[in-house]
């Protein structure tokens, strides 16, 4: 690969990577750790990508698998009496709507994040995520229904607007 | 409200900054592939190991540093235990300076015996009763943050780590009345791995038969103790 054909992808995707990464540990640190790391394997790829969207799907890929291993391996960097822990720190840019989706697990807001966000179908979805399409969908509506849940729960809303995230 | 739309400008707000990509951008393409020499590449996968496994007492076999080296250039995978509970799975990517791992988990440490006609677990110092589940559904089954266990009436353990993926990583091993923990199974194995990080596990493992302790030296090596 040249330095132009990685910088374009980098420049093009690399936001993508990065919510990727953010979705999956809700960490900038660790999201950048992962974003980096993606781009190394991307820089060391010698194997051309057929298209942009080729190559934006193998970054999508290779950030969850890359954020899946940070994340198999995060409780050993935190060790954190349990009584002092309260759950993950909602990061100060998160805005409302991405904080109640960080509520839920990660396989839900990863999935959420690719098909809401990116716009990619459920067998894209799946593909990035090692999964199976109905696996893909069954997340999908989990995720819809304990955000609603959540969201009940939390008072005040009324679930999530029908039509929208359905 | 919460919609579709607020997410997507929530989302567009999250961004690494133009400084921060274009800083990955120089670094990566600065990074001198032909700088990881063989001794350094040794070191690196050493260092990674004492981070991953921990750098206190960590029983594992002299053979597993002898293995970092010795197939080194190849993708391996090991666990190890301290003896209260699975250490770690770890697959280290041939040719490269990252050690990846493909699933990691911490287990209580956990007994089963048959008492009085009753089948007791002992999980993290708690006794459960669980008779009635065997009966029910032939096994016992519970869950903790990163795994599912499932214990079977004749006393095997069978351990499901989350590693992200639907299938998990599987092992199966004997829980015996006499207190036999998860450090009693400690087993090396190989895999591959490809250009996207996606692991294949070997099936056939190497079983480690003396448990060992490790500490690390300043430069990150794993050194078994009373070798310093």
């Amino acid at each position: 690969m040249t330095n132009e054909e990685f910088e374009h992808l980098a420049r093009n995707y690399g936001d993508a990577v990065f919510r990727v990464a953010y979705h999956a540990l809700r960490s900038r640190p660790d999201a950048e750790d992962v974003t980096q790391t993606v781009l190394l394997k991307l820089y060391e790829r010698t194997e051309p990508f057929e298209s942009d969207e080729h190559g934006k799907a193998w970054l999508l890929r290779v950030a969850v698998n890359e954020s899946r291993r940070l994340l198999s391996s995060s409780w050993r960097k935190r060790i954190i009496p349990l009584e002092d822990w309260d759950g993950p720190a909602r990061e100060q840019e998160e805005g409302d709507v991405l904080s109640s989706i960080m509520a839920l697990e990660p396989k839900y807001r990863i999935s959420i994040y690719l098909y809401y966000y990116e716009g990619c179908s459920v067998r894209e979805v799946a593909q990035a995520m090692k999964a199976g399409e109905s696996t893909v969908q069954t997340w999908l509506q989990r995720g819809r229904e304990k955000l609603r849940k959540l969201l009940i729960e939390e008072g005040g809303e009324s679930g999530v607007r029908s039509g929208n995230l359905s | 409200m919460f919609d579709l739309e607020t997410y997507r400008d929530d989302c567009s707000r999250l961004t690494l900054g133009q400084d921060k990509l274009e800083e990955m951008i120089s670094v990566t393409e600065k990074t001198n592939k032909k700088r990881l020499t063989r001794p350094v590449r040794t070191v690196l996968l050493t260092a990674v190991l004492a981070a991953t496994l921990g750098t206190a007492a960590l029983a594992a076999n002299p053979e597993v540093a002898e293995k970092v080296q010795m197939f080194f250039g190849y993708t391996f995978a090991f666990t190890a235990t301290d003896g209260s509970g699975l250490e770690a799975g770890v697959v280290v990517k041939p040719g490269n300076d990252a050690a990846n791992i493909i699933a990691a988990g911490e287990l209580p440490p956990m007994a089963f015996e048959v008492r009085e006609g009753r089948s007791i677990l002992t999980l993290d110092g708690k006794e459960l009763d669980v008779t009635e589940a065997m009966e029910k559904d032939g096994y016992y089954q519970t869950e903790g943050d990163s795994y599912t266990l499932r214990v079977l009436p004749d006393g095997t353990a069978v351990v499901k780590l989350d590693n992200g993926t639907e299938d998990g990583i599987s092992w199966t091993f004997p829980l015996t009345a006499e207190g036999a923990q998860l450090g009693d199974s400690k087993e090396v194995w190989y895999g591959t791995m490809d250009d996207e990080g996606n692991i294949t596990p070997d099936e056939e493992g190497v079983q480690i038969e003396t448990p060992h302790t490790f500490t690390e030296d300043e430069d990150g090596n794993l050194i078994p103790v009373g070798e310093e």
